[in-house]
């Protein structure tokens, strides 16, 4: 249930917390919906205000934050998919490329130096290139269950790229 | 779901090229745990920008072509007019050594001529000839 008074303290921790996490919530939903991040964290952050009566600051509040953009975005996702969009917005979509392209390419480039040589290929081939597993496996003389394994370290490799956790 | 099975579900998300956000037990999943939103939205972002970042192509050059470069260098090298540089010694040897003594110049109350030959062949000759007087 919403909470709809809360003391003037409470509003102005509250207020401090948002101003502390709002870059990371918005980072978190730069790489979700890189086109959209702004207004998903603007009616995140509408959201949390109207339930900061729910809020703890003793418990992992910037998770609390990101759980709520999260669920700003699946409700966007699903909207979206009831949704018939015009044929305009989707091309447009489709060949406007997101502010955060350049350093989400960079970050990838970084994280990719990380990788083994084999992992490297492995990854660029699948994700990059579009390769099916069985053509990788063909191409690099491998079992297709060691394609797998090795492909699935390498994006465990990448996951934990996190920039935030730098 | 635990960890673990939440890791082989996404993988197996990844393996067939579909979205773990279309999958609602993955979604379910990650809205239970928030502390793996942040490393699931990295991991995702990153594999999407894959198709646009090239791998560091490592140049590898066909072999005939590498023989061929080999051969010209080769060849190069073996018709090239010897350019002979002039080396010193690692250290000098007088081989014969000689004084003068002079005619005094005017104003001289002697002077002598100092000759060392360093090296002697039949078409080359070096020597150090120093001449040297003093004044009256």
């Amino acid at each position: 249930m919403p909470r709809l008074m809360t003391d003037p303290a409470t509003d102005a921790a509250f207020t401090a917390f948002l101003q502390q996490h709002r870059a990371h919530a918005l980072a978190f939903l730069q790489r979700l919906c890189p086109r959209e991040a702004e207004d998903l964290l603007q009616e995140t952050l509408a959201k949390v205000w109207r339930y900061r009566g729910s809020w703890d600051p003793a418990r992992n509040a910037a998770a609390w934050l990101l759980q709520a953009a999260f669920r700003t975005f699946l409700d966007q996702q699903r909207r979206r998919a009831r949704e018939v969009v015009a044929d305009e917005q989707l091309v447009a979509e489709q060949t406007e490329a997101p502010a955060c392209a350049a350093e989400l390419r960079d970050e990838l480039t970084r994280a990719l130096a990380a990788l083994s040589e084999l992992e490297r290929a492995l990854l660029l081939g699948f994700h990059g290139q579009q390769r099916s597993l069985q053509e990788l496996a063909r191409q690099h003389r491998l079992p297709l269950n060691t394609v797998k394994s090795h492909l699935h370290r390498a994006r465990r490799k990448l996951a934990a790229e996190n920039p935030d956790a730098r | 779901m635990h960890a673990d099975d939440f890791d082989r579900a996404l993988q197996r998300c990844f393996d067939l090229r579909t979205d773990p956000l279309d999958d609602p037990e993955l979604a379910g999943h990650l809205l239970a745990h928030p502390e793996a939103l942040a490393e699931f939205a990295q991991l995702r972002a990153l594999l999407r920008a894959a198709p646009e970042v090239t791998a560091p192509v490592r140049r590898r050059w066909p072999l005939p072509l590498l023989a061929a470069a080999a051969l010209v260098a080769l060849a190069a090298t073996a018709l090239w007019p010897a350019r002979v540089e002039a080396t010193a010694p690692a250290s000098w040897r007088v081989l014969t050594s000689s004084l003068t003594e002079q005619r005094a110049p005017a104003g001289a109350a002697f002077a002598w001529q100092t000759r060392e030959v360093l090296v002697q062949t039949d078409r080359t000759r070096l020597e150090v000839v120093e001449q040297w007087s003093r004044n009256r």
